[in-house]
């Protein structure tokens, strides 16, 4: 029930957490740093989040920082749902994990407390493109936690034996993807899956898009915009030509696939491979890594958003809940903590993090984060939500099917959600600038 | 999802307070080979139809990750249902049981609560004339025609003002509505509770409350258990008030948890196989329950002269 | 609906007026009054909510950042619910979901009752439970299961179909509804079964005698006999087996992790849902779930009228 992008967010982290939780557990130590409640009153804050760990990591805190006490609540899947009808209710927690795409949506409806004041000059601290995707009008509305800057996986094995180049430009990937389905005509470089629009989203803001854009006063919704129209060429020529194997992801179904090897690469977050690893254990030491391929012109690698935390309106504590969150989010013992639980930091001291630059078995020896933070510094800054996010991205997906069925072309798709938007935003009474 | 309903009004053959002559044999002379040939094929056809999904999923309980997708899914691979139960146990403390406690509390206080209150509300509603009576009827059988969607929120709102959500209360008490339930004791009480047993009773000077607690309820139990199954099982299965009222995840029913559960685990394996043995521990007590109770309330069926 | 008027078992009050004590005259108050206090709570006032924010909306200007007001709009969100063309097709899918779906399953629960009541078959605890456990399977849990036995690569259903030449395409745009009332058909047969077998039990038994020593032969007898007498009650769980179809969620929205081919807003429980949840809008919403609610009142209305006058004709 859960959109797409919470759900896999959720999953990603849940994956990892299994794994390093012991790690967690040993890990320990690190001081808490500074911390008392403005008036020196001790205080207690509510936090929902999902990282795995964080149980320890909040005892950590709460044991240095007397004056202010986390009490947290671990979310599972469908949590999400009920965060508007608590803080609408007044009942919601003080600090909540979600999703940077369900900020705007949150915002319209004054759910979001404007944190510029006491998180403003965190800016230079975390990458432009997570930056970009807190701060509205200039408000500053949340912490960046985590981010999915790309990487291509490819299966090593199948491109030695078949002699074909790991592509570095999307115009290489479709002569690969022609080479490799030539020589095996069970294996296709990559699998269409309708229901996963986080693909979509990261080529898109790979190519310096966006769905929609701010200017002055007005919407815009750009979902059909040369940015996007790029990267449906791509995807209408390798479906076209029968070069990617059409599959729902996340299904058993799609596991299947990957596990029987007829998916040759996967282009996705740095998040992604936790999921991988844990899912097609059997293919370790066949997968490498490389860049995400680029557009011409650019060295700029995908972002599909990452999650943030958040201070619900009707917090009575806000400075001390941004303190907390920015010692989670951007200190040392903070991102220590995010990544033994499994996320890749959003902050430039996570990204720099010994425990995250690891050598990777899983992927012949290589150390796969560094590829992902190489590739975080490059994502555009050009994201931007909006407010009817979760209707777009479910209507993609709608539109998407379609395509897969052969009875719209991606850009009949894409013509289609953009109408479609910008009626979900005018019935909202917003303004929109077509 | 799907209401059954109930005619008023008893067959004409039973007189009230007399159930139906039992049947033990089918009535008739045996029926011939070859009828009996083709019944045995329709039942047979017909309990693979209904067990396969079920035993899927017993089969599947069995298997270790590895071995879910990668062998026979109708065959059991190396067995390994208690190394699966270790995890689910292991899995968040052991939070999967302490799920299921509560989804007992939720369902097994409610049930009886709910099964009291329909029972006394459709004995009153049978058995009296009052004023209101036909208004409180008239809007028992709108109510089930409701769809639920429109009620989750605002009953929220209503559990905060009142100050109940995150509570086992705020998750019992509005599922203690239960319109189908009143209904189906109304229909019972109209035709196991004769009128001249009462005025009997009344005419020995027998109080309304003992009347119904020492006569009507005896003569009712048949058809409460009915309503205790009926309100047990759409307890047991509900899922998008308590989703909305608890906050915290130890409150939660065994239905939230797993599907909690499994939207993450179209993830993550490891968390298919607890999803897939949580199911089936999830629905071993209402299959317990179900089965139990079975000759009551098929009884209380047949014999309430409830005609569906 | 239902004529509800148990007239026989109510006291008379002209007889017993007389001892009419202040006890009789509270006690039926006294005992509904748990149930109407509960009631108006927790369903009458939720209704009331839900109407009354029908006829608002939040007034918004430029980007709409810091909120908006809350205002009288009249039946604006009506009109807009209206307009939703998604959402009006969520009602044919529904429609045509339930004119498939209710005939399969009641002649199955039919055909299987009067099965269950003859003399062909044998073990009919065991059959009987079997077919009923699905109803004790929770829905979500139903569409998982049936999840898995329909995606090719997973499904051992699949396999032994493709052993035997067949490749079924359980997930396509073309089928995936008829692999969706395949679900529901399976969860609801048992409990329909049971209500048609019970009310078959309640049939007068002296009928079949009648009707055997005039050489009727079993099918005979089901068809002319059984059948008409449980016509009403069949009746009635085709009306309130509708009404079901109507408000099909779970099922649906379960097996769309697995497929795209169900849209978000493939029912119009699942269109409310993707209105109040996903595009936030509470107002909407509960104009489009009121609207729901009418559908549903008018159709059983029109349906039991339908089957009212069927019942006349017969007679």
């Amino acid at each position: 029930m859960a959109s797409g992008n919470k759900k896999r967010l959720f999953a990603a982290a849940a994956t990892v957490g299994v794994l390093s939780l012991a790690v967690t557990a040993c890990s320990g130590g690190g001081d808490g740093g500074s911390g008392s409640g403005s008036d020196g009153e001790p205080v207690t804050l509510e936090f929902w989040g999902w990282v795995p760990g964080l149980e320890d990591t909040v005892a950590e805190w709460n044991a240095a920082n007397p004056d202010i006490q986390i009490d947290f609540f671990r979310m599972t899947g469908d949590d999400g749902d009920k965060i508007p009808a608590a803080i609408d209710a007044g009942t919601a927690p003080d600090i909540v994990q979600m999703s940077s795409h369900s900020l705007p949506g949150h915002i319209v409806n004054d759910r979001l407390t404007d944190i510029t004041e006491y998180a403003g000059d965190l800016e230079d601290q975390f990458t432009p493109s997570s930056w970009g995707t807190v701060v509205f009008d200039s408000a500053v509305y949340a912490v960046p936690q985590d981010s999915g800057p790309s990487g291509l996986l490819y299966r090593t094995d199948l491109f030695q034996q078949y002699g074909i180049d790991v592509p570095t430009t999307w115009d290489e990937y479709l002569d690969a993807a022609r080479a490799l389905h030539a020589a095996d005509p069970d294996v296709y470089i990559a699998q269409f899956s309708p229901n996963e629009a986080g693909f979509w989203i990261q080529s898109v803001w790979q190519n310096s898009g966006s769905w929609y854009g701010i200017d002055g006063d007005s919407w815009q919704v750009t979902v059909n915009d040369d940015a996007s129209m790029a990267v449906a060429d791509v995807w209408q020529t390798l479906l076209d030509e029968d070069l990617v194997k059409v599959v729902e992801m996340w299904t058993p179904e799609y596991w299947a696939e990957v596990n029987d090897g007829t998916i040759a690469t996967i282009n996705y977050g740095a998040w992604f491979p936790a999921l991988l690893k844990e899912s097609a254990a059997d293919l370790s030491g066949q997968w490498g890594i490389a860049p995400t391929p680029t557009f011409s012109g650019s060295d700029a690698a995908g972002e599909s958003g990452g999650s943030v935390n958040v201070v619900p309106r009707g917090t009575e504590h806000v400075e001390q809940a941004v303190e907390f969150i920015s010692w989670l989010n951007a200190s040392e013992e903070g991102t220590t903590h995010l990544i033994d639980g499994g996320v890749f930091p959003s902050a430039y001291v996570g990204q720099e993090n010994s425990n995250l630059l690891v050598e990777d078995e899983y992927f012949g020896g290589a150390v796969a984060n560094q590829t992902f933070a190489d590739a975080a510094a490059t994502v555009p800054d050009s994201w931007v939500d909006g407010p009817t996010f979760d209707l777009t991205q479910d209507a993609l997906k709608d539109a998407f099917a379609q395509v897969a069925n052969g009875r719209l072309t991606f850009a009949e798709a894409l013509d289609q959600v953009q109408a479609k938007t910008v009626k979900d935003l005018k019935d909202m009474g917003l303004e929109v600038r077509e | 999802m799907t209401a059954p309903t109930i005619v008023s009004g008893r067959p004409a053959s039973t007189t009230p307070g007399k159930p139906p002559k039992p049947r033990t044999t089918a009535e008739g002379e045996r029926p011939s080979r070859g009828a009996r040939v083709i019944g045995w094929a329709v039942m047979i056809v017909t309990a693979v139809y209904f067990l396969v999904p079920v035993y899927w999923l017993i089969v599947a309980s069995t298997k270790s990750t590895g071995d879910l997708f990668s062998t026979p899914g109708f065959w059991f691979a190396d067995f390994h249902l208690f190394q699966n139960l270790a995890d689910l146990t292991a899995r968040d403390g052991g939070i999967f049981w302490r799920w299921l406690g509560n989804s007992v509390v939720y369902s097994g206080v409610g049930s009886i609560l709910m099964t009291f209150i329909c029972v006394i509300t459709g004995y009153a509603l049978a058995v009296y004339r009052f004023r209101g009576r036909s208004v409180v009827l008239g809007a028992v059988l709108g109510s089930m025609l409701v769809p639920q969607t429109v009620l989750a929120q605002p009953i929220y709102v209503l559990l905060v003002e009142i100050g109940l959500n995150n509570t086992m209360l705020g998750v019992l008490l509005p599922q203690l509505v239960y319109p189908f339930g009143v209904m189906l004791g109304f229909v019972f009480a109209g035709s196991a509770v004769p009128g001249e047993i009462l005025e009997a009773a009344r005419l020995d000077g027998a109080g309304e409350w003992r009347i119904f607690r020492s006569i009507a309820s005896r003569l009712l139990s048949s058809g409460s258990v009915t309503i205790l199954l009926f309100a047990f099982i759409g307890s047991w299965n509900s899922y998008m008030l308590p989703l909305l009222v608890l906050t915290d995840t130890r409150l939660q029913p065994v239905t939230v948890g797993l599907s909690g559960w499994s939207q993450a685990a179209i993830t993550i394996p490891g968390l298919q196989t607890l999803v897939i043995i949580g199911a089936l521990v999830s629905i071993i007590p209402i299959i317990v329950i179900f089965i139990s109770l079975q000759r009551f309330w098929r009884s209380g069926l047949a014999a309430g002269g409830v005609r569906f | 609906m239902t004529s509800a008027s148990p007239a026989t078992v109510a006291p008379r009050p002209g007889r017993s007026r007389g001892r009419l004590s202040g006890g009789l005259r509270a006690a039926p108050y006294v005992f509904i009054a748990p149930f109407v206090a509960l009631f108006v709570v927790f369903l009458v006032l939720p209704i009331v909510i839900a109407v009354y924010k029908s006829f608002f909306a939040v007034q918004r200007s430029g980007l709409g950042f810091g909120g908006g007001e809350e205002a009288f709009v009249g039946l604006d969100n009506y009109v807009q619910a209206f307009g939703n063309s998604e959402f009006l097709r969520s009602f044919g899918r529904v429609l045509l979901f339930g004119a498939v779906q209710v005939p399969v399953m009641l002649l199955i629960a039919l055909a299987l009752a009067l099965l269950f009541d003859s003399a062909m078959v044998r073990g009919k605890k065991f059959f009987q439970l079997s077919v009923f456990l699905p109803y004790a399977v929770p829905s979500v849990v139903a569409a998982l299961i049936w999840g898995f036995l329909y995606q090719p690569k997973v499904s051992p259903i699949v396999e032994l179909l493709r052993g035997m030449g067949v490749d079924p395409q359980f997930l396509a745009p073309g089928t995936v509804m008829w692999s969706l009332v395949n679900v529901v058909i399976w969860s609801v047969t048992g409990v329909n079964m049971i209500i048609i077998f019970s009310s078959l039990q309640t049939v007068p038994r002296e009928m079949y005698e009648a009707a055997r020593i005039d050489g009727a032969n079993e099918l005979r007898l089901a068809l002319q006999i059984k059948v008409p007498m449980i016509m009403p009650a069949v009746l009635l769980t085709t009306l309130f087996s509708i009404i079901g179809t109507l408000q099909l969620f779970n099922e649906p929205m379960t097996l769309r992790s697995i497929t795209s081919n169900i849209s978000g807003s493939y029912t119009p429980n699942m269109a409310i849902y993707q209105t109040t949840t996903l595009g936030g809008n509470l107002n909407l919403g509960s104009a489009m779930a009121v609207l729901l609610g009418i559908a549903t009142m008018v159709l059983s209305i029109v349906l039991s009228a339908a089957s009212n006058r069927k019942k006349g004709g017969a007679r």
